[in-house]
């Protein structure tokens, strides 16, 4: 990678243009290295999972979406998040003309899948959404669960 | 940015590190005849963890995450990875600061600045003649 910056036949910007594009990739490729369904920073929604000895909860990051706008699907262990957001400037009568500064939040239809550990048992799912946040409970089957193993002297 | 790790969470250590860590809230930001307006994502954020503060001049955007995390829990797959959101604006003066509105729901906050009478935009009759 460094031997390019000395090739100065092209211009000095173009060198650490393709420097930085080279870093780009770099960083991507490891990025991707895990799961394929893994997202790009720019997935919406973001999704936070952690265990407990009992369970395995997940956090959807779902802002500006109630319960029912979010449908979520569980096959086996891998764990589909659907639904829609609008834009909710559509809500806001116009005034004139309007120009846009930021538009960085995600609008439109939004599919992702979560690969969860195999141990979860899917008959026992509760989600509840509240601030913007679905939280997702569900519980690990049976033989999965941890279990004390009683040690006697011989 | 996304990554897999295990990372035990334990009582305030793990609560402490969550915290330290500030995200910046996506936002949309739009101007019209009134004003402007502003739309940010903060989600887990309540009414009693925010704070829209107008000083000479900024806007400061700010939410403290309230999801209840058990103690006992390990993060196995975190993509937000932070226990507040903060941003901060600059406002020209045409903006009111007196009369600025916010609402929050849903983790969306939603403020609006409108702009002082003296900056509405006047329609200039041309007369001909």
């Amino acid at each position: 990678m460094f031997e390019d910056l000395w090739n100065m036949s092209r211009p000095p910007f173009g060198a650490f243009d393709r420097m930085r594009g080279e870093l780009d990739s770099a960083f991507r490729r490891a990025l991707d290295g895990g799961d394929l369904r893994m997202p790009t920073a720019d997935a919406f929604p973001l999704v936070n999972v952690g265990e407990t000895p009992h369970d395995v909860r997940i956090y959807v990051m779902a802002p500006g979406l109630e319960a029912d706008a979010v449908e979520l699907e569980l096959q086996g262990n891998l764990l589909t998040l659907h639904g829609r957001r609008a834009t909710e400037a559509d809500d806001d009568p116009v005034n004139g003309d309007r120009t846009w500064y930021r538009h960085e939040r995600f609008h439109g239809e939004f599919r992702r899948s979560v690969l969860l550990p195999e141990t979860i048992d899917g008959d026992r799912v509760q989600a509840r959404a509240r601030d913007g946040v679905i939280t997702i409970v569900i519980g690990k089957r049976e033989e999965s669960r941890p279990r004390r193993i009683e040690v006697t002297a011989a | 940015m996304s990554q897999t790790q295990d990372v035990t969470v334990h009582g305030t250590e793990g609560r402490g590190a969550r915290e330290a860590a500030t995200l910046v809230p996506a936002v949309d930001l739009y101007e019209d005849g009134a004003g402007v307006k502003l739309i940010a994502d903060m989600p887990g954020v309540a009414s009693d963890g925010l704070s829209v503060e107008v000083r000479s001049r900024e806007l400061v955007i700010e939410g403290a995450v309230g999801v209840d995390m058990p103690d006992d829990m390990t993060a196995r797959y975190a993509e937000l990875r932070g226990g507040r959101y903060r941003r901060v604006f600059a406002l020209s003066d045409d903006l009111d600061p007196d009369a600025i509105e916010a609402s929050l729901k849903a983790g969306v906050l939603r403020v609006a600045l409108p702009k002082k009478a003296a900056f509405q935009p006047r329609r200039i009759t041309v007369e001909s003649g």
